[in-house]
């Protein structure tokens, strides 16, 4: 399987806190502290040049620090690779620092969900909570965009015993003292299709975040020698031409333009060590036959079926993924009597509307509060997950790789012989 | 503090990995530099993040249903025959039945197996179409429905192949058919290799044996038909510790390129002509036919040296053309001569 993956999920232990955007400036400060002294030293003993070779190394020890915690540190595993059938509904949400990776993302409608079951509040109670008594009420459904959500409550997102409640209904948020180190993250409503609707508002997360990875942390890591060197080279000629321009001034010009110009000087040349690990190229893989046709773009509200690694994310302030992603396959769209595609339920199925085989109206408008809706929503959903989940399963790569399963034109033409099977005639 | 500490500790422990890394200042200079050669180029912008759609790399999956495709393997180059070996024909009681010998009026047993040429991706709901036909070239096709649902898996997994059976009750004329089974699949990697056909007739061979199939214009316009015979078979396959390894670069396209140029060395369309062996005529060769004209084709063979003993096939490929256009396969015939 050609996907990319550079990053490894850790398992978490109470107490430990993921990789954070909020911890990003002290970690870097931290990390950066001891060769900071130490060039700081080295320039006021007068060893310029070693104040410089400091600065590299240091740099260079900065950046591994928060590759690996990228890397490693960012992702806690849930409940390991796993299949998600549904629509391709945000793409490309804007992020912070994420920004500058070049991973691609997008957000899936979980399968049979509707827009109208996307949750249009920041409280959702899936946590339950206790009476006076101190007996524990179960959470309830909502609020969705659609109260007829909340009048078939087996739809709640959270709550649907599907898809919504494997995938997306917070695990870590259920096993205090978790909650601290791990918090679950609302999702400002200008990322999700409701920005219009509910401007500026944070709401309980209603999709599944999916990534495929993108190599820029790995790359950062791995020309971080050069990347150190060029900073340092940078910051000493910056600082040269800044204190030629500063002595103007004087020996406290040349010292504050010396200053700014390393500043200036290593951050330039730090940003073009960024931007040369942004724009490498990992290098492709071609894993078509002759005559395959090109791989079409993924759109929004395509029907696909994703399976990658299911994880919490903790840079942000925490939510459940899909990461990286392996596979992504589309449906096979097709009307096809006496198969079911993919199933959206719809409170407001009209009378007399095509129903899906085996399914009537009153299964399609209470979706899964409906007994068959559900059983017919679980075979859709395993039916694709053995098509995409297969090629992964333990033996099959082996299997693939002996040269009866190597043929590219048909086993009769191109196949061969193994010792102990007939031909395929 | 805590994050301080920690990046602290990090830190520390980076310098470790970054003198380990030292020998990449030399192994990393040519990616670095070309990766800061096309920053330049962008001009260091980031690249756009659209909305509309993404390709996210290398995980986009396709499944490649396929069978036994007469009209995709000519098209690369290939001989074929026109005995497709995933089309089976069964008698209610499950013994093979050969389409050139059935009852009218009468149920059979069709097998079709469906296979993959994808290793990443099955197919759940993959509806399997056949049709029949009379004997012949680009003559009309009759559904015999519904279609088979299957689900098929990746390739080298134990739903791939996977077996569309269909129960066919055959016309009441009297008559020889032939077989045409279609896959239907939106996101296929390759939907040029899902039509096969078996189109096979058997005749004794009684100096001569003598073959009549039919060559229909289905086409709204006039067509030149030229038909060609050759004497190609599905060779024995190696024995699989003959096979090279694939190669360790390129990924899976460059091992499917050497196939194909090792599969078109050997059974390249035109490498298998009838031998001198044989006497082989037909009524007519090239012709004219308006739209929806047909003509019957009389097919004579006989061994040059008067007898034969055993079973050889003669296959008849049928090409159109357009006035002006590409000469097209329109179809063909295998036909089997059993001596005594």
């Amino acid at each position: 399987m050609p996907f990319r993956q550079y990053t490894k999920c850790y398992t978490h232990t109470a107490g430990d806190k993921p990789f954070n955007k909020s911890d990003l400036l002290w970690f870097v400060a931290g990390a950066s502290a001891p060769g900071v002294g130490a060039a700081v030293a080295a320039f006021l003993l007068g060893d310029i040049a070693i104040g410089y070779v400091i600065i590299a190394i240091q740099y260079a020890a900065t950046i591994v620090a928060v590759a690996n915690e990228w890397l490693y540190h960012r992702l806690v595993c849930l409940t390991g690779n796993r299949c998600a059938v549904g629509k391709v509904e945000t793409l490309e949400a804007p992020s912070t620092l994420g920004d500058f990776d070049n991973d691609v993302y997008f957000d899936l409608r979980l399968m049979p969900h509707r827009h109208g079951d996307e949750y249009k509040a920041p409280n959702t109670s899936y946590l339950g909570s206790v009476d006076s008594m101190g007996n524990l009420i179960p959470p309830g459904p909502g609020p969705a965009i659609d109260p007829l959500t909340i009048a078939h409550p087996a739809n709640d997102i959270f709550l649907d015993g599907f898809q919504g409640t494997d995938l997306v209904k917070p695990i870590f948020a259920n096993n205090p003292p978790d909650p601290v180190d791990l918090p679950y993250d609302h999702v400002p409503s200008e990322e999700t299709p409701l920005g219009g609707e509910l401007p500026r508002v944070l709401l309980s997360r209603s999709t599944l975040h999916c990534e495929a990875e993108g190599n820029f942390w790995q790359a950062m890591k791995d020309y971080v020698a050069l990347q150190g060197a060029a900073t340092a080279t940078g910051a000493a000629a910056g600082a040269a031409a800044g204190c030629a321009l500063g002595s103007y001034f004087g020996p406290i010009g040349c010292l504050i333009g010396g200053f700014l110009g390393a500043l200036a000087g290593g951050g330039a040349a730090a940003a073009a060590g960024a931007y040369a690990a942004f724009n490498s190229n990992p290098g492709d893989f071609n894993d078509a036959n002759v005559g395959d046709t090109p791989i079409p773009s993924v759109a929004k509200d395509d029907r696909i079926v994703v399976f990658g690694t299911h994880v919490y994310d903790g840079f942000h302030e925490g939510w459940h993924e899909i990461h990286p992603i392996m596979a992504i396959l589309r449906f096979n769209d097709l009307n096809i009597q006496g198969a079911i595609q993919y199933l959206e339920w719809d409170p407001n199925f009209p009378d007399g509307a095509e129903t899906p085989a085996g399914l009537t109206v009153a299964d399609m408008r209470a979706g899964l509060n409906s007994g068959a809706f559900r059983a017919a929503a679980q075979k859709v959903r395993d039916q694709w997950c053995a098509a995409i989940g297969q090629p992964f399963a333990p033996g099959v790569a082996n299997a693939q790789a002996l040269p009866e399963n190597r043929w590219t034109i048909h086993p009769a033409v191109d196949g061969c012989q193994p010792a102990a099977s007939p031909p395929p005639r | 503090m805590k994050s301080f500490i920690r990046g602290l500790l990090k830190g520390l422990l980076a310098f470790l990995e970054v003198f380990k890394l030292l020998p990449s200042l030399i192994t990393k200079l040519l990616p670095f530099l070309l990766g800061f050669f096309r920053a330049c180029k962008n001009r260091f912008h980031r690249p756009p993040r659209g909305t509309c759609c993404f390709r996210p790399p290398g995980v986009v999956v396709r499944a490649d249903p396929m069978i036994y495709s007469q009209n995709w393997l000519m098209s690369q180059g290939l001989a074929v025959t026109w005995d497709n070996p995933d089309i089976q024909l069964y008698d209610m009681a499950g013994n093979p039945a050969s389409p050139s010998d059935l009852t009218p009026d009468q149920d059979y047993k069709v097998a079709v197996r469906c296979w993959n040429n994808s290793y990443n991706a099955g197919v759940p709901v993959l509806p399997v179409y056949l049709s029949f036909l009379s004997f012949g070239i680009d003559v009309t096709s009759t559904p015999i429905p519904p279609p088979s649902i299957i689900s098929l898996g990746a390739k080298a997994t134990a739903t791939c192949p996977a077996f569309a059976n269909f129960i066919w009750h055959t016309p009441a004329a009297p008559g020889h058919y032939c077989l045409q089974a279609h896959l239907v699949c939106l996101d296929d990697a390759n939907p040029l290799n899902n039509l096969g056909q078996k189109n096979v007739h058997v005749g004794k061979l009684k100096s001569p044996a003598t073959f009549t199939f039919t060559v229909q214009n289905q086409a709204s316009v006039p067509r030149l038909f030229q038909l060609e015979a050759d004497m190609y078979q599905i060779p024995q396959l190696p024995s699989c510790n003959e096979q090279p390894s694939p190669p360790r670069t390129g990924g899976r396209l460059e091992e499917s390129q050497a196939r194909w140029k090792r599969a078109l060395a050997t059974q390249r369309y035109g490498m298998f002509p009838v031998t001198p062996d044989w006497q082989f005529t037909m009524s007519a060769a090239e012709f004219q036919l308006e739209p929806q004209q047909s003509r019957d084709i009389t097919v004579t063979i006989n061994p040059t040296s008067g007898s034969f003993a055993g079973t050889q096939a003669f296959n008849v490929h049928g090409f159109a053309t357009l006035s002006n256009g590409p000469r097209l396969l329109a179809g063909g015939v295998t036909l089997y001569v059993n001596g005594s």
